[in-house]
């Protein structure tokens, strides 16, 4: 006990040469490792798997048996693991460590908020990786025994795996949400998705008909991987810079990356002149949105100090800084880029440039409207996302159910009060039945819901402004 | 703009806290707080539940942003570099959160990882604190499985990890037996002998009164007292009470007492009595004693009665209370 302690390496002292393997896959992915293959899901996961798949090989021996079912079985099995069971481990990722008060101790380390995220989610990854790895030997058996396309069996492997990983990161990123109601409102749709997709590649190495049929050729990797790899990347970094010390910034170059890769969704959707690739600029418009609305602005000088050491850089602290009030102006850009692409190019979009401004009005309007709404119910909530989602759900609650008063171009009284929701004055402005006069009034309730949330945006932000000047005035009595 | 320059380290206090002020909503958990502990002293830091000291604990192990206000470790501004803060800083938490499916030794290796310390060095480091904190017995235990006083030495042990020249310890003794606490209180002992600057907070007070060189006393969020165990104990006493012995004729105290000025004779006892002089600075003391000498007492034990630091704690609280009530 009376060894003295006091013969440590700085901190700040330079780094020594690797001498162990493990020193160079990263602190939390060692841990989590250790840990993780311990646990009984993973072990009992590998372990039925094992036992179930050499059971199906035994079974594929038989004369009577068709090989097609061993086939379905084989990925059946395979798939729930890959994309059910592993993905879903992640999300008690970071709420784990929150709950365990572990999370500060770990801050305090040298470890970054983003390697603390990455490391999770890359040993959830490999546990995933291993288990693929250990059904390899089954795929070769299968091999031998015939009735398999060996190459397509291979890419669905791979692309399996890689739909594993993007889930894990999904889930990873969610796993800082503590709250039931909003997990399941982003995993139930994902569980939905995943069983479709599941149906389709079963299908596709049976040849049967299990569920939507997809082709796992054609141009449309070129945006699907990238897109997968922006995704995964963006759902880890959200979850960083929601654990991340205040003074540290991760928002403003996930926010220049989901700027261009939301131009590049933009540009290739006018490319396309198909509605359909629509899909991913507005996606991407949501998904930027909820992650810029729903954020602490930055107080800390650390952060935006930055941002104002010249005229040049200045401006940015508008679009760029953490926070929602930067949010905001960011999401008018991404709006004012959606609005300008369905003037220049309205044949993409729709028929009628109405319909266009309609669909960008209220986007905007949905994504603004919680953010006021939070700013005036709950300003200090310590999880914003939690109170942002919330409201979203439960705006996109109440719309869903008024959508049924606006049939047949016909808008009964209560839907004409429930426009102020921006979801249902949407649904007015897309609704070819609906007479062009009644669409023109639910834009105009959109461009007020816009108008009101951004003034309380400004005039909360201005209350947070004189706070932190007043913080500073103090800071300087002696 | 950018952050002011990094001071001389060896010049300046291991922590200094000024007008540091941390409000959460309509609450003002520290206000206006400022002291500062000089480099190599063992500070208590006391205060009632919800006094704010673990919130200007965090403040200064950089888990906690304040509202205003300024706090420095060594020197370091803790909003402005808390990187270089957390290099000098050791943090040991009031509650010690564990994990599952994990080792002592893993954890330490964690942490040790964590702090960027490589292959062999790293192994060098783990050894050292688990030998230190006399936990190589247990390496291989599941450190949920380990008693309170073990999960203690750990927490203290992983914040050991990169040899910090300031340890902040919140209620470290907390939930401890005495076995436990003896054992923790010798090595923050080791540690002080070697040094470092350790700010410590604890309801034992006792405990503190004997390890710690200086105590800072906080009541809702504000400084009452900062000073030495002795000084806390007079704070607000303005008499002493002594006890005497005499040779002889114990009555002779109290006839004495009656005549003298300054002093009160409060009771009797079987050698002679307790006395009250009304000015408790050390020179009245003194000058009792003289008197009694020359005035032929044969004197032949002169005590001081001290107040406990409880009984100088609760009788602060108290006071602030009603002068709050007051208010």
């Amino acid at each position: 006990m009376n060894n003295p302690i006091g013969n440590g390496r700085p901190m700040s002292a330079p780094i020594p040469p690797l001498v162990d393997f493990s020193d160079s896959i990263g602190p939390m992915v060692v841990k989590e490792l250790r840990q993780g293959l311990r646990t009984r899901a993973f072990t009992w996961a590998f372990l039925f798997i094992q036992a179930l798949l050499l059971l199906f090989m035994l079974s594929g021996f038989s004369e009577t048996n068709d090989s097609r079912n061993t086939a379905g079985s084989f990925w059946l099995l395979l798939e729930l693991a890959l994309l059910i069971v592993m993905p879903f481990r992640g999300l008690n990722a970071l709420h784990t460590e929150v709950r365990l008060n572990t999370m500060e101790l770990i801050s305090l380390t040298r470890m970054s908020a983003w390697r603390i995220t990455v490391g999770k989610w890359l040993a959830l990854v490999s546990q995933s990786v291993l288990l693929a790895i250990a059904v390899m030997p089954y795929i070769v058996l299968r091999y031998f025994f015939g009735g398999m396309n060996v190459i397509e069996e291979l890419v669905l492997l791979f692309v399996v795996i890689g739909l594993s990983a993007l889930l894990t990161a999904l889930m990873v990123g969610l796993s800082v949400v503590s709250n039931f109601l909003i997990r399941c409102f982003f995993t139930v749709p994902v569980v939905i998705s995943i069983f479709s997709f599941m149906g389709g590649s079963i299908a596709l190495v049976t040849g049967g008909s299990g569920g939507p049929r997809f082709n796992l050729g054609g141009w449309v990797w070129l945006w699907a991987i990238p897109t997968a790899i922006f995704l995964g990347y963006y759902l880890l970094g959200m979850a960083a810079s929601r654990i991340a010390s205040q003074a540290v910034n991760y928002v403003t170059i996930r926010r220049v990356a989901g700027f261009i890769v939301f131009v590049v969704s933009v540009v290739l959707a006018h490319l396309q002149s198909t509605p359909g690739y629509l899909f991913l600029p507005f996606f991407f418009f949501t998904l930027l949105g909820l992650d810029a609305l729903s954020e602490h602005p930055a107080t800390v000088q650390s952060v935006y100090l930055p941002f104002r050491r010249s005229a040049l850089t200045r401006p940015l602290e508008y679009l760029l800084a953490p926070g929602w009030f930067s949010g905001t102006y960011f999401v008018l850009l991404l709006a004012a880029i959606l609005g300008i692409a369905g003037v220049v190019l309205p044949d993409v979009w729709s028929d009628s440039g109405t319909e266009s401004m309609g669909l960008v009005l209220g986007f905007t309007a949905s994504a603004l409207l919680p953010l006021a709404i939070m700013l005036l119910s709950r300003p200090g909530h310590p999880q914003p996302i939690v109170s942002y989602c919330l409201i979203t759900i439960f705006m996109g609650s109440v719309s869903a159910v008024i959508f049924r008063f606006v049939e047949d171009g016909d808008i009964a009284p209560i839907a004409w009060l429930a426009m102020i929701l921006p979801p249902v004055a949407t649904f007015v402005t897309i609704n070819h039945s609906v007479e062009p006069r009644d669409m023109l009034t639910a834009q105009g309730f959109l461009v007020v819901t816009i108008l009101l949330s951004v003034a309380v945006v400004i005039r909360k932000w201005g209350k947070v402004r004189t706070a932190m000047e007043q913080a500073q005035r103090e800071d300087l009595v002696p | 703009m950018n952050p002011p320059p990094l001071p001389d380290p060896t010049a300046v206090p291991a922590i200094r806290v000024h007008n540091l002020a941390r409000q959460f909503g309509e609450i003002r958990a520290v206000d206006g707080l400022s002291f500062s502990i000089p480099q190599g002293q063992v500070a208590g830091f006391v205060g009632a539940n919800g006094a704010g000291k673990t919130t200007t604990m965090r403040i200064l192990a950089t888990l906690e942003y304040p509202t205003s206000g300024v706090a420095e470790i060594m020197g370091v501004n803790v909003m402005d570099y808390p990187g270089k803060v957390r290099e000098i800083l050791g943090w040991m938490p009031d509650n010690f959160g564990t994990y599952d499916n994990m080792t002592v030794v893993e954890y330490l290796d964690f942490f040790a990882r964590a702090l960027g310390y490589r292959g062999q060095e790293r192994r060098e480091r783990v050894e050292e604190v688990m030998e230190f904190t006399e936990l190589n017995k247990l390496h291989d235990r599941l450190i949920n499985k380990l008693s309170k006083g073990m999960g203690q030495r750990l927490c203290l042990g992983r914040a050991l990890i990169h040899d910090p020249k300031v340890l902040i310890l919140d209620e470290p003794a907390a939930g401890l037996d005495p076995k436990a606490r003896v054992e923790l209180r010798h090595l923050i002992r080791i540690l002080a002998q070697e040094g470092k600057t350790i700010l410590i907070s604890s309801h034992i007070l006792s405990e503190l009164g004997e390890m710690c060189d200086t105590l800072v006393f906080i009541n809702a969020g504000r400084i009452v007292h900062h000073g030495t165990a002795e000084s806390m104990k007079r704070h607000g006493m303005n008499t002493a009470v002594i006890n005497v012995s005499v040779h002889g004729d114990p009555a002779k105290l109290e006839q004495w007492a009656i005549v003298s000025p300054q002093v009160e004779f409060l009771q009797a006892t079987k050698t002679g009595g307790r006395i009250e002089v009304e000015d408790g600075s050390p020179e009245t003391v003194a000058n009792v004693l003289r008197r009694m000498i020359l005035d032929s007492l044969v004197v032949i034990e002169f005590r001081r009665e001290e107040r406990n630091l409880e009984d100088a704690f609760i009788e602060m609280v108290g006071k602030l209370e009603k002068e709050t009530a007051v208010r």
